[in-house]
């Protein structure tokens, strides 16, 4: 088990390598560059010129082979070398290190995910089981249209519905950001959770209101997933169900829940645990629509303003470590088949 | 028995109507408790809010109700709220261009003068008075006595040099242009034509008289210098405070330190910059005790938040909300005077629009008034000419006005050589091409909505027998294409105005290595421009640049479409926001009452 995760962990080292020179890549192939995003509409060609050099931006990507006493001395090598010393250099926007805002907006983008993956598995795989025990039945099909609805709703479509009823015609829920702005001031995070950080603080009014404003959100980010989850846990389920040794089960006179619970439910989980590892790698790099729909500072808005403002250091940071969350998340759900199903043994 | 009926109780679908319901309960719990506004800022009080874990908090709500009611209204110990366009890009004024960051320096980092509300006509800020020499090449400032930055430093002419010298000369000590982060002061050479040491630079040199006076000297005339000072831009900030933070002045974790009637309080990056009321200041104190400045690119989104009470003030939002926020009752369009010029930019380089009569006949082809009215809510008005009102001293007013005919524009066609109209444009290789019409992909103040703008041209062409083919890219790339002189045929452009200077509008449109990239090469124009900068005084300056605007008129190489203010608005209760033309109004008058 050991060797298997050192084996996959040192397998991460070519994926980075090769995410970085893409992303590099395709950052400097997409025509536009930064300084209309720093100097706006007014600049001069000069005066872009000018900045273009001031960031370095005019020097050679991968080798200067006008002048090889400085062979090394481009983009790119100067990227990589950073890179290893962990060092994702500053915002050319912002004017400040891209670990530090990384730091700052992943929790965001955590507290979101968490809570839609939790509200994913906790409606989706009941309605999964419901939909398998009863299958033909109207909660079935009920399950089945809701899964359907789930995955074809566009999430920002379902964001600005949610927003307009819940929060400008009713006013019951905050339309949108982590917090109150008058909760926020001054406020000291801890682990950047809010949820959290409001209850170490011994300020419970900030967690509840942290969780007044997750709720839209994380509901609208979680419909996918669920859809997904639902689905796969009803047709692992019903696979399992028609298995014998649930028939000798039932035959022993076992109560129909026992049966579910404990012999088809937690054989049907495995694939259900594969979709569910690969979903909160989705989530965590990809809340991008939902993020924007409700304001959120997390990793999603982060990465697209870069992109649209071409914050190379940004974008480049951003993704490999995007990268890295999808890559980690999926060897952790590979190793947890060795606890669901004993068959499973890595060497 | 007993503890199967237990077990039951968590079987996975009552968990699920659990949630079920759990979510709708939640949230109606918020209704009842809008009607007792708190301040949102102390502990939960009722016994509910004891009871922590948060999926069995059905009624936490009831002590937030602030999130769903307008969290100002009635209550000053609340926060004004504003909806920007953006997150800055830096809080030092001088250091950046943004209107998303200047609307928030102006708060903290006065200017030497300010502008009389909703005009832009100057007034004293924080110096009193200022005069210039004969020529108008010394320009010396008198500097109100008594005031101090937000870290005490006193305000005085030493400030006013550091910051000006940090600016202009790159060799200033605390310029910080090196390193990873350089500053760049980019408005300077802008405005002066380059920092010390370029050859084209206006500056020569600024200097502390005494201790509140200010004199800066120019190598020519430069008549509206304090035109220039009022902008935004130049924000005085503290200069120990400068110092002390190096580099990271004006940055979240550098925050920044002026004279204003604001101070700033944090910057959560991607969230918020919150600022409070500068107990000390100067002049008139703020009215409410800070103000919170939300970023929201998305004018759609900002009306959103308007409404559901998230935010208090906004700005730019879409001309089709006009009507709806009129009509809504609990908000309101808060007026504005137009400081921009939306406009269609001809390329002289391709036939044949380097023909003048094809340009007048495009000019009377297009209805401008029926698109004033039709997509931009009738508010503003045909532009005849790129300045707006604000600078109406600089406009000649005996202007062509090129009124919608297509008869006309038939017939000046005819006599063009094209009496059924044209559908190609030859570039001067000979390449043919479909006549091309670029419009902006992105929504900005001057076209709100460029496409249907640009649909609406492309009707009125066809009337008279001129088919354009309707184009767009990326807007970083429209816009290094425009500036490589790579865009032809008709463009889509336009202007907003930050400081009081006609040529802020007339050299950046028309002055060297502007309309020249689309062929427009007027050396009589440019002659006069620069002349109508350097002029000892600024009525001899307004006489050049009406020549100008005249010869303008009459080349005719863009077409001015309309000066349109955008959509200001707020909540009904919001009072004493008299939004500047140039962007750059003070906070500390608004207010909101019950």
């Amino acid at each position: 088990m050991l060797r298997y995760t050192i084996r996959r962990l040192l397998g991460l080292i070519p994926v980075i390598f090769g995410i970085s020179l893409v992303v590099f890549l395709l950052l400097r192939i997409i025509p536009g560059d930064i300084t209309i995003t720093i100097l706006g509409e007014r600049a001069s060609p000069q005066q872009r010129a000018q900045l273009r050099q001031q960031l370095g931006l005019d020097r050679p990507l991968f080798l200067n082979l006008e002048n090889p006493d400085e062979l090394f001395d481009t983009q790119y090598v100067d990227f990589m070398g950073d890179l290893l010393r962990l060092d994702l250099g500053d915002s050319l926007l912002h004017r400040r290190p891209v670990l530090t805002e990384l730091r700052e907006r992943f929790p965001a983008t955590v507290e979101l995910t968490v809570t839609a993956l939790f509200i994913a598995i906790l409606l989706g795989v009941p309605l999964g089981i419901v939909a398998a025990i009863k299958r033909g039945s109207f909660t079935d099909a009920s399950a089945l249209i809701v899964a359907l609805l789930g995955v074809s709703i566009p999430i920002f479509w379902l964001g600005l519905m949610f927003q307009y009823l819940f929060a400008i015609n009713w006013r019951i829920l905050p339309i949108s950001t982590r917090l109150d702005p008058d909760l926020a001031r001054g406020f000291q995070n801890i682990t950047g959770l809010y949820t959290i950080d409001g209850l170490l603080r011994g300020r419970p009014e900030v967690t509840l209101n942290a969780l007044k404003h997750l709720i839209m959100p994380a509901f609208v980010l979680s419909t996918v997933p669920l859809a997904i989850i639902a689905r796969m846990t009803r047709s692992s389920m019903l696979e399992v169900l028609g298995q014998d040794y649930i028939r000798t089960a039932r035959a022993k006179g076992l109560h129909g829940r026992i049966v579910i619970v404990r012999h088809a439910l937690r054989n049907a989980l495995l694939p259900v645990v594969t979709v569910i590892g690969l979903q909160a790698g989705l989530l965590l790099s990809g809340a991008i629509l939902t993020e924007t729909v409700f304001s959120w500072p997390g990793i999603g808005t982060w990465l697209l303003d870069a992109i649209l403002g071409r914050d190379y250091p940004i974008v480049q940071g951003g993704v490999i470590f995007v990268a890295l969350i999808f890559v980690i998340v999926n060897l952790l759900v590979d190793l947890s088949y060795a606890f669901l199903d004993p068959r499973i043994h890595y060497t | 028995m007993r503890s199967r009926h237990h077990r039951r109780w968590f079987s996975p679908f009552a968990l699920v109507l659990l949630l079920v319901l759990i979510i709708p309960i939640l949230a109606a719990c918020g209704g009842p408790g809008a009607a007792t506004p708190t301040t949102g800022t102390t502990g939960g009080t009722t016994p509910e809010a004891q009871a922590t874990q948060p999926p069995a908090a059905t009624e936490p709500a009831a002590t937030e109700p602030a999130a769903t009611e307008p969290p100002t209204t009635g209550d000053t110990s609340k926060f004004l709220v504003f909806g920007g366009s953006g997150e800055p890009d830096s809080l030092d004024s001088m250091n950046t261009t943004a209107g998303t960051a200047l609307i928030v320096t102006r708060q903290i980092e006065e200017p030497l003068i300010g502008f009389e509300p909703g005009t832009t006509n100057l007034q004293p800020l924080l110096a009193t008075e200022w005069s210039a020499n004969e020529d108008s090449t010394e320009w010396t400032f008198k500097l109100r006595e008594g005031v101090t930055f937000h870290d005490g430093t006193p305000f005085n002419a030493d400030a006013v040099v550091f910051n000006f010298k940090r600016g202009l000369e790159p060799d200033f000590e605390f310029g910080f242009r090196g390193g990873d982060s350089p500053k760049t002061y980019p408005i300077f050479p802008d405005i002066f034509g380059g920092y010390k040491g370029d050859p084209n630079t206006l500056y020569e040199n600024v200097e502390a008289v005494d201790e509140y006076t200010v004199k800066f000297t120019f190598k020519q005339p430069v008549p509206l210098f304090p035109n220039y000072v009022a902008a935004s831009y130049f924000g005085i900030s503290s200069p120990e405070a400068i110092k002390q933070a190096g580099a990271n002045y004006g940055t979240p974790d550098g925050g920044a330190v002026g004279t204003g009637p604001f101070k700033f309080l944090e910057w959560r990056p991607g969230e918020n910059v919150t600022l409070v009321r500068n107990e000390e200041y100067w002049g008139e104190k703020a009215r409410m005790p800070g103000v919170v400045f939300r970023f929201i690119s998305d004018p759609a989104q900002r009306y959103a938040e308007l409404q559901s009470g998230a935010v208090d003030f906004t700005i730019n939002l879409a001309p089709d909300t006009r009507q709806q926020i009129e009509q809504s009752g609990n908000l309101k369009v808060v007026d504005l005077e137009p400081f921009n010029i939306a406009y269609l930019s001809f390329d002289l380089t391709v036939e044949p629009l380097n023909d003048l009569r094809v340009r007048q006949a495009i000019a009377h082809a297009i209805d401008r008034q029926a698109i004033l009215e039709g997509l931009y809510g009738g508010v503003g008005e045909v532009a005849h000419d790129f300045l707006p009102d604000g600078l109406a001293w600089a406009r000649p007013d005996d202007l062509t006005t090129y009124d919608y005919n297509p008869e006309r524009a038939r017939e000046l066609l005819a006599e063009a050589g094209y009496p059924d109209g044209f559908s190609t444009m030859t570039l001067t290789d000979g390449t043919e091409l479909p006549l091309e019409l670029w419009y902006m992909p992105v929504s900005r103040p001057y076209y709100p909505t460029p496409q249907p703008v640009a649909e609406a041209y492309a009707s009125y062409l066809a009337e008279v027998g001129i088919n354009v083919e309707l184009k767009t890219e990326d807007w970083g790339v429209y816009l290094d294409n425009w500036d490589a002189g790579r865009k032809h045929g008709l463009v889509m452009l336009g202007w907003t105005g930050d400081y009081a200077d006609p040529n802020n509008f007339l050299f950046t449109h028309f002055g060297p290595g502007n309309a020249d990239e689309a062929g427009y090469v007027n050396q009589q124009v440019w002659d006069l421009l620069k002349q109508a900068a350097a002029a000892p005084s600024q009525e001899e300056s307004a006489e050049l640049f009406k020549e100008a605007g005249r010869m303008i008129n009459q080349d005719l190489p863009r077409l001015p479409i309309v000066h349109s203010p955008p959509v200001y608005a707020a909540k009904q209760a919001l009072e004493g926001w008299v939004p500047n033309p140039t962007g750059g109004e003070p906070f500390a008058s608004i207010f909101i009452e019950k």
